[in-house]
């Protein structure tokens, strides 16, 4: 019940995180930070593949819903959720996943943390840009939105866990 | 056995991804089409009181700007007012002017929130129906144009942007020439227009407005700029850019456009085009 409230905390936190301050803020180049996806990263690892969808369509459809984009979101977000599952079989550490713990940095450590999520975010905005501006423009134009996306998206999900993590521990001390 | 159940374990996992990837493309797609039923956007709902609050907090930002821009407009308008005129002759009293007729009114709106960065770019004001907006009407700023009405709800609407696809906005040059605006969907600062025979002179700098058909937007109100002329390959076109009139990342009051007279014009035209 406890796990269940804190999951649903860091769905709303991290959906009005994302709409109120991260759409808002224009980076040179027009591209995004979809922060929010850290939430499909780190549910538990037990979690059943078709709960990961269904929780991955609904937090991008509630971007969506908020930031007028009309299912764009939800549709790379759910695309996210279902390769979940394949990436961290592609990552299995030798001694396989422990049930206990949950894929954040913490946890899993930064040579599998910056693989998994690189190639995730990438998926992610692979799907998302080619969807939201193929019938417009050049496959350069994409192309560079979704290297320069995906590299500040990691880097701002990675920075944020190491910034939770220390508050973590003092907490613990 | 085992086979098999793993099987349908697999074929369950593939089918909810495929029934909700089709309901999520189903609505991207579906939205791109102009008239069409909206599932859930910023003008509705829990949604809009979340927009209510985040505007209550970045209502103040460039406040100083927004007075001065309002400034300058009242003190243009003024300037237009019987008041500010003297009265030539003293013993003639105007008491209506039937030679004018009020053909545009403006329904004015404070903007909630905005984009420039997406591939459709919209606006989230506080008027709506009960202010008398409708779908389509044309909305502008004090700088110039900005798009339509493309939702509207009891108390807000959704305007679409001049950075959106399939916009196509009748413009105009100086000269009168007319063409067909468009925006490439890359840069907040470049809007193309199509249309426009490459014999006539453009000047950079040279500036757009609108045309004034089909009782959207009043004629020459500003669009933009030339900021760049190519000739269009394989057209005996220019193929022209323009940094619009408008900055897009700093809307903060928007005018819908009301034509008086739409009903009129559309059943006229109607009744002759099909």
């Amino acid at each position: 019940m406890r796990i269940i409230l804190k999951y649903l905390l860091w769905f709303v936190g991290l959906v009005a995180m994302q709409t109120f301050v991260l759409d808002n803020l224009v980076l040179p180049g027009g591209f995004i930070i979809a922060f929010y996806t850290l939430f499909i990263f780190i549910l538990p690892f037990n979690t059943p593949n078709n709960v990961l969808m269904i929780i991955g369509f609904a937090l991008g459809l509630s971007i969506d819903a908020l930031a007028d984009t009309y299912g764009l979101n939800a549709s790379a977000a759910l695309t996210l959720a279902a390769i979940r599952p394949r990436l961290f079989r592609w990552f299995e550490p030798a001694i396989g996943y422990n049930e206990i713990q949950t894929p954040s940095l913490s946890q899993m450590g930064w040579n599998w943390c910056i693989k998994v999520y690189s190639l995730g975010i990438l998926a992610f905005y692979t799907w998302y840009y080619m969807l939201g501006f193929l019938r417009i423009s050049g496959i350069w134009f994409i192309g560079s939105k979704i290297l320069l996306s995906s590299v500040s998206t990691v880097l701002v999900i990675l920075l944020a866990q190491v910034l939770f993590r220390r508050k973590a521990k003092k907490n613990e001390l | 056995m085992q086979n098999v159940r793993s099987i349908f374990r697999y074929l369950r996992v593939f089918l909810i991804f495929v029934l909700l990837q089709g309901f999520a493309l189903y609505l991207y797609f579906t939205s791109q089409l102009y008239p069409s039923i909206q599932f859930a956007n910023s003008t509705k709902g829990i949604s809009n009181s979340f927009v209510e609050v985040q505007h209550s907090y970045t209502k103040y930002f460039g406040l100083t700007e927004e007075n001065r821009k309002l400034q300058k407009a009242y003190k243009t308008l003024l300037e237009k007012s019987p008041e500010s005129f003297i009265r030539l002759d003293a013993k003639r009293a105007s008491i209506e002017d039937t030679l004018f007729k009020q053909n545009y009114s403006y329904i004015s709106g404070e903007v909630l929130r905005s984009s420039t960065h997406k591939a459709n770019n919209f606006i989230t004001a506080n008027i709506g129906r009960k202010q008398g907006v409708k779908r389509g009407m044309g909305v502008i700023n004090h700088d110039g144009l900005i798009g339509y009405v493309y939702e509207v709800s009891e108390h807000y609407c959704l305007v679409k942007t001049l950075l959106s696809e399939n916009i196509n906005i009748d413009v105009m040059l100086p000269n009168g020439q007319f063409g067909l605006l468009k925006w490439l969907g890359t840069n907040p600062n470049a809007v193309n227009i199509t249309g426009i025979p490459n014999d006539t002179e453009v000047k950079i700098g040279a500036l757009i407005t609108t045309r004034g058909t089909g009782g959207i937007f009043p004629r020459g109100i500003a669009v933009g700029h030339v900021a760049e002329h190519n000739f269009a390959e394989g057209e005996a076109n220019w193929d022209l850019r323009l940094k619009p009139a408008v900055n897009f990342g700093s809307v903060k009051h928007i005018y819908v456009v009301n034509h008086l007279h739409k009903a009129e014009l559309d059943t006229l035209e109607a009744s002759v085009l099909e």
